[in-house]
């Protein structure tokens, strides 16, 4: 016998006498039904999102990446107008333009070639961010897949991916890199590639026990018991759970990769001129360091700067994702 | 074939192979249920009542588990020899589980609507705003105050006794034939336990779905069951319905059970008695009778030969050498250790 929709139900648990519910009401008590409209729940993203700023630090970091993501952007509307050309100078003019004091004009002072050290710094920081999400994005993509299959699966597939991430380990990163850059050519696409494809294995790992903590939860279980296939477990249940770790960890690892990718211009084997990077403009620098103190004080502090942002910016994700200190 | 049972579990054994031997968690269980009927599985923790149920759904990773023998027939189909779409067909569909913990079993990222629906989306291949509608009056039919709008909240916006509504609902989705509820009251509060004990009986009479109800609340089981199974240590120990069992109860043990319940030791004279000891592991079960080292009337024989299950009246029966004999009866036997203090004692 089907169960009957129709029936009515008495609530139990609030208390008042019984209550009359029916279907063409939504279900509603009928003395209720204008309340029915009421707040629809936050989701819980919108919960992570406002512990997010209630954390200052978090809220600062992410001011700032917003602002200088902005300025990224935008850069080739403006800067050559105001500041002029930041790739090309005008050699003709060079020892009139050379090394200036900030003013005006030149906000952060010109370089050896008499460009505007503010514009080459914020055309550093859009190849230094998008450095930053397109590796990382790599990252998060082949790591994803193989932390997934390894900790879903585990056994034997478990173990061959392990150790496949444990060879990548093993070596000093940044000799990967130039090796793997050496062989793709230099320039900004093989920088990303070098960089994406060695960043998968930490991700994958923490993806991995992620994955493996969320599978002990009864809801797999009971999604499980519910009939759910494998595919579904993994993608509907398993997944959105085991997310957190790696939102976390990638922001972070952002900050870290533009720390790379600035090490690799810095000796030379990444972003080639007339590109500004932060680590191109410190390589650059070197022969000023003395006298000219401002050329690589400003590329240095962007650095930090970001850097710095990404890890705050990762470390108020993490507490703002953590379910357990939810109010 | 329609004079088949429901549930035919016959002589089924579910053993795990680990490292430091092979627990036997499930060692020769059979029992029948029928539509409509609701059948009482008790026993300590470890006893195999849960494993009992998951190995019936399917649900014990192979391995370490392996079934070392017996079956499972649903309607006279083997559920140990289904392919994994097939088994996937029963579960939430035909057999439904509701779980322990309801604070945990529900995924704390989506909507409960949406884990509501979700067994409709699988089974019935319903469109989502049939599904969402239907997960309302499945709501409503589980006596949630305000379903329409509460259909929109997340689990940790529930309170225990919700959340395990909310796992009835889901349960009962497709209109299981079987609702398997593994201790669904233990995680809740005394008075939440008797509600929701209260909706599966009145759910359960308007579906007709059989249910086999886990516990180790033998309360519960006076309440609510037809027929009771008692368990110790994989095997079953005793079988009856409720009278037989509470009335007329064979087994040692299952007079250990009602010793151990403090509504049996209301007279000031008597005190609570637990049985002795700690459950056996199930790697070294102790020989002959399991039950036997805690026993208080333990014989030579019952260390060395297994008792066998044997029907007495009308289908009640019991795994004891001496169930049945005359005089082997509770009232006489039930002793307990613990001297009781007279009134001077306590006086003094």
């Amino acid at each position: 016998m089907p169960i009957d929709n129709k029936t009515f139900v008495e609530p139990t648990e609030d208390g008042g006498g019984p209550v009359r519910h029916h279907l063409e009401t939504g279900g509603a008590p009928l003395d209720q039904v204008a309340d029915t409209s009421g707040e629809r729940s936050r989701t819980l993203w919108g919960d992570a999102w406002h512990r997010l700023m209630r954390n200052k630090l978090a809220l600062v970091a992410l001011a700032y990446l917003a602002v200088i993501t902005l300025l990224a952007i935008t850069a080739p509307l403006w800067a050559k107008q105001l500041f002029g050309d930041p790739l090309y100078s005008d050699t003709t003019k060079i020892m009139a333009t050379r090394f200036l004091p900030p003013s005006f004009q030149h906000p952060m002072g010109t370089d050896d070639l008499g460009l505007d050290i503010f514009a080459r710094v914020i055309y550093g920081a859009r190849i230094s961010l998008m450095v930053g999400f397109v590796a990382t994005g790599i990252s998060v993509v082949i790591g994803i897949i193989f932390g997934a299959i390894s900790g879903f699966y585990g056994g034997i597939t478990d173990s061959i991916i392990m150790r496949l991430t444990d060879v990548f380990l093993a070596f000093p990163y940044i000799l990967l890199a130039i090796l793997l850059i050496s062989l793709m050519g230099m320039g900004l696409g093989p920088v990303l590639v070098a960089i994406g494809i060695l960043g998968w294995t930490t991700i994958a790992r923490v993806f991995r026990s992620s994955i493996l903590s969320v599978k002990q939860n009864d809801y797999v279980e009971a999604a499980r018991a519910m009939g759910a296939s494998d595919l579904r477990i993994m993608t509907r249940h398993i997944l959105p759970n085991a997310l957190a770790p790696i939102i976390v960890y990638a922001t972070m690892s952002i900050g870290g990769v533009i720390l790379t990718e600035a090490a690799l211009s810095f000796l030379g084997v990444g972003i080639q001129p007339p590109t500004p990077s932060w680590g191109r403009m410190l390589n650059d620098a070197q022969s000023y360091v003395i006298t000219q103190p401002a050329l690589f004080i400003w590329p240095g502090l962007a650095i930090i700067l970001t850097v710095l942002a990404f890890v705050l910016l990762g470390d108020g994700l993490r507490d703002a994702l953590d379910v357990k200190v939810s109010e | 074939m329609a004079d088949e049972k429901l549930l035919v579990v016959d002589n089924l054994k579910m053993h795990f192979h680990t490292r430091d031997g092979v627990v036997k968690a499930v060692d020769g269980v059979s029992y029948e249920l029928n539509s409509g009927e609701t059948l009482g599985v008790v026993g300590e923790s470890g006893s195999g009542k849960s494993v009992t149920a998951l190995t019936m759904m399917r649900l014990i990773p192979m391995p370490p588990g392996r079934i070392e023998g017996g079956d499972v027939l649903f309607r006279g189909e083997s559920l140990l020899k289904m392919s994994d779409p097939e088994i996937r067909k029963i579960r939430g569909n035909r057999i439904a589980m509701v779980f322990q913990d309801p604070m945990t079993s529900l995924n704390p990222v989506y909507r409960v609507g949406r884990q509501i629906a979700e067994p409709l989306i699988l089974h019935k291949h319903m469109k989502k705003r049939d599904a969402w509608a239907r997960a309302v009056e499945l709501l409503e039919l589980v006596g949630i105050p305000h379903p329409a709008s509460r259909v929109n909240d997340y689990p940790h916006q529930f309170s225990g006794g919700m959340r395990q509504r909310v796992m009835i609902a889901m349960a009962l989705a497709n209109d299981p034939d079987i609702l398997i509820a593994d201790e669904p009251t233990t995680a809740l509060d005394v008075t939440i336990q008797a509600q929701i004990l209260e909706l599966m009986e009145e759910l359960q009479k308007r579906t007709g779905a059989a249910i086999i109800l886990i516990t180790h609340d033998l309360g519960v089981v006076a309440d609510m069951a037809d027929n009771v199974l008692v368990m110790y240590a994989g095997r079953p120990v005793e079988y009856g319905n409720v009278d037989q069992l509470f009335y007329r109860p064979l087994h040692p043990y299952t007079w250990g059970l009602m010793d151990s319940l403090p509504e049996y030791a209301v007279d000031e004279k008597s005190t609570l008695c637990p049985i002795k000891g700690q459950p056996p592991s199930l790697i070294n079960v102790p020989s002959g009778c399991a039950f036997h080292p805690r026993c208080p009337f333990a014989k030579p024989v019952c260390t060395t030969d297994v008792p066998e299950y044997r029907v007495f009246d009308d289908g009640h029966g019991a795994a004891c050498h001496f169930a049945g004999d005359a005089g082997f009866t509770r009232g006489e036997a039930a002793t307990c250790e613990i001297p009781v203090p007279t009134d001077e004692e306590v006086a003094s």
